[in-house]
């Protein structure tokens, strides 16, 4: 918003900034959008570029690929069956569908605890609140090396190796999740929750009906994060399933592609494979994505 | 029967006393208002009514009910909110549903309360949007309405469970000067229509006069004053009430009680009635009660004009002390005075107010 006008004396009106529009401006801000577009298809070419190469890669020949004076931005001697090798060779299918179960438990698990537990934290009274809190949030500062072994010895107590919850039920409460809905939660007006509480709405029909509605950017983009996480889980899977024909995730299935020279192909066409949940997560989520990253940011 | 009453009702946060020892009955369809400054404990006390308060002391009466530890939602009360406090992510329709879902609602016709059918709500939606003219937005997002359609919106939603009392924080301090007087007139029609009880937050002494049959002023957590918008103006309790109500507002100046005047310098204001010899008084004018003329025995030098088109503001030194300035409404059309006259002064001494000095209570007559 620009400065219009201003009475700087009384009765003599000051003309500002923003009084009178040059008369090339339509030009000028064609010339503009065009720019802002060229600039934003070259930041797009930018990340895009790495998908390709990978495609490409997993496409060519691995030997004609690597020849001198080779493009690696086209494809050479092309195998189209390359996707098809690596989900028979690795079982894609079956790790993928298994990832899915692992990660759909776990961000489902999050989801739930870290709602319940964000509301707590914002909305109940309680004894040692803050103290409670502080120590919640300080087991963000814990690197998953931290709290392998014990967890292992855990759910090998548990005997829990080679099982979904095995791999799914440590990591269902977060401290992050918690903190970011809790946010998200102080963040609904006082006066609605006063209002709630006249018209006789108890507390879980006020979370379910008004706090975590009004918080959906905030519990979108964290379902995001926390997918992301858990579907890109290697170490720990690594640890619990000893029986990877029956139990590898995808992430451990295509470390566990063979390659040779001659077939390297296929470890990134199984990379390619295992991607595709997340581009379809960030389409479906992007809206969503997007709010959650400038919620805060922008008044209204 | 009373609505509401507040006995030795004390709200304490901590050190600070923000409601404190109130005692107020509000009767059965009154549009009682709440008046005073900023942070003088009005919201306290409307939200302890609403029961999103506790009460430290005292007791609260609804009805014919103690309520102290009652929940809100079995108070059978509606509250408007300052921000409106609409559901964002409902319809109109919805947001104006929303008190009937969870609780028994008062029907005609039967005394205990029940929850309505779907049908009935639809009913009682439709009647609301009627009254308020949101029929055509009812399926809109609050986000896609102006100011003044989501204050009616927030009425509506009060409006539909029939409350026993409405509470009203404010409702009207988010509008433009045109709607809110639109607004206002709706109110009191509303009011007069239902006959409903409605206790009514505002700092804004307009809103009191035009829309209140009582009002209760507070000032730093106590109520300084209850009466009607002509009790208050007319014989205001004390010193605050009488400086806080009026545009411009009274003037005032330190004196002392000399047979029939109260004397402040070498002017004399005479008042009807009695008070004793020597006493420290406060004595007060309002604006509109000083006239140019008469015998002289008050006089003022005048130091400042101010013409404002219907009016104009005079304002005069009295007693030779530069702080007693006295302001005086002029017509128009008279010629103002021109500054640093000395001019006579008159008021009718029934119009003469006092006050004592020392405690600031009116003397009456
Ligand atoms: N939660 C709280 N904790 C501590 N002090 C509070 C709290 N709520 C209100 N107060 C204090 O109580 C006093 C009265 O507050 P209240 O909100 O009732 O004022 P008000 O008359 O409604 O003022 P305004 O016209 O500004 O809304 C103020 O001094 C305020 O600072
Ligand atoms: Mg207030």
């Amino acid at each position: 918003m620009g400065i219009e006008a201003e009475e700087l004396v009384p009765g003599v009106v000051v003309a500002g900034p923003r009084s009178e529009a040059p008369p090339e401006a339509p030009n000028r801000s064609w010339l503009a959008a065009v720019g802002w577009y060229v600039l934003l298809i070259g930041l797009s070419l930018l990340v895009l570029l790495p998908v390709w190469l990978t495609l490409m890669r997993a496409l060519s020949t691995p030997a004609a690929a690597v020849k001198p004076g080779a493009s690696p931005f086209l494809p050479h001697e092309v195998q189209w069956g390359v996707f098809r090798r690596a989900i028979d060779q690795g079982n894609l299918w079956a790790a993928l569908g298994r990832s899915m179960v692992v990660t759909i438990l776990i961000t489902g698990g999050q989801l739930v605890t870290s709602v319940l537990a964000a509301y707590a934290f914002a909305y109940l009274r309680f004894p040692f609140k803050r103290v409670i809190f502080a120590l919640f949030m300080a087991t963000l500062l814990l690197p998953i090396e931290v709290t392998l072994l014990p967890n292992l010895h855990t759910v090998r107590d548990l005997d829990w190796f080679n099982s979904y919850q095995g791999m799914a039920v440590p990591f269902m409460a977060t401290a992050l999740g918690t903190f970011l809905i809790r946010q998200g939660f102080l963040g609904v007006p006082s006066e609605i929750r006063d209002a709630t509480r006249l018209e006789g709405y108890g507390h879980w029909s006020y979370l379910w009906k008004f706090a975590v509605p009004l918080t959906r950017p905030v519990i979108a983009s964290f379902t995001v994060i926390s997918f992301l996480a858990a579907y890109n889980q290697y170490l720990w899977p690594r640890a619990v399933v000893t029986d990877s024909n029956n139990w590898s995730t995808i992430q451990i299935a295509l470390r566990d592609l063979t390659t040779t020279p001659e077939t390297s192909n296929i470890a990134v066409a199984g990379a390619l494979v295992a991607a595709i949940p997340i581009v379809v997560l960030l389409i479906l989520f992007s809206r969503q994505i997007v709010q959650g990253l400038t919620a805060g940011a922008v008044k209204g | 029967m009373a609505a509401v009453i507040f006995d030795g009702v004390t709200k304490r946060y901590g050190d600070v006393v923000a409601v404190d020892d109130l005692d107020l009955t509000i009767d059965h369809g009154e549009f009682m208002v709440l008046l005073g400054p900023s942070g003088c404990g009005k919201t306290t006390a409307l939200r302890m009514i609403a029961g999103l308060e506790e009460i430290s002391d005292g007791v609260l009466q609804i009805g014919d009910r103690v309520v102290n530890h009652v929940d809100p939602r079995d108070r059978d009360v509606a509250m408007v909110f300052q921000s409106y406090a609409l559901y964002p992510h409902m319809t109109v329709s919805k947001n104006i549903e929303s008190p009937l879902i969870t609780r028994p609602t008062v029907v005609e016709g039967s005394d205990q309360p029940r929850k309505l059918t779907k049908a009935e709500r639809a009913e009682r939606i439709a009647e609301a949007a009627r009254m308020l003219d949101l029929a055509p937005y009812l399926d809109r997002k609050p986000a896609a309405l102006s100011g003044g359609q989501r204050q009616r919106v927030a009425l509506a939603r009060a409006v539909v469970s029939r409350p026993a009392v409405y509470l009203m924080d404010e409702p009207l301090s988010n509008l433009d000067a045109k709607l809110r007087a639109q607004t206002r007139a709706e109110l009191v029609d509303l009011h007069q229509r239902f006959g409903t009880t409605i206790v009514y937050v505002t700092h804004d002494q307009i809103e009191a006069m035009t829309m209140a049959t009582r009002i209760a002023i507070m000032s730093q957590g106590k109520l300084q004053q209850v009466g009607t918008p002509r009790d208050v103006y007319d014989a205001p309790a004390n010193l605050f009430v009488a400086q806080f109500i009026g545009t411009p507002p009274m003037n005032t100046a330190p004196g002392k009680v000399s047979g029939d005047a109260v004397v402040v310098g070498e002017s004399r204001f005479r008042f009807a009635g009695r008070h004793d010899d020597g006493r420290d008084v406060v004595v007060g004018v309002r604006p509109e009660h000083l006239t140019i003329g008469g015998d002289g025995a008050v006089k003022g030098v005048v130091r400042h004009v101010e013409w404002l088109g219907y009016e104009a503001l005079v304002t005069c030194e009295v007693g030779a002390d530069a702080a007693n300035r006295f302001t005086l409404r002029q017509d128009a059309s008279a010629t103002p005075p021109a500054v640093g006259d000395t001019v006579p002064l008159q008021v009718a001494p029934e119009r003469v107010h006092v006050f004592d000095a020392a405690s600031t209570e009116r003397l009456g007559g």
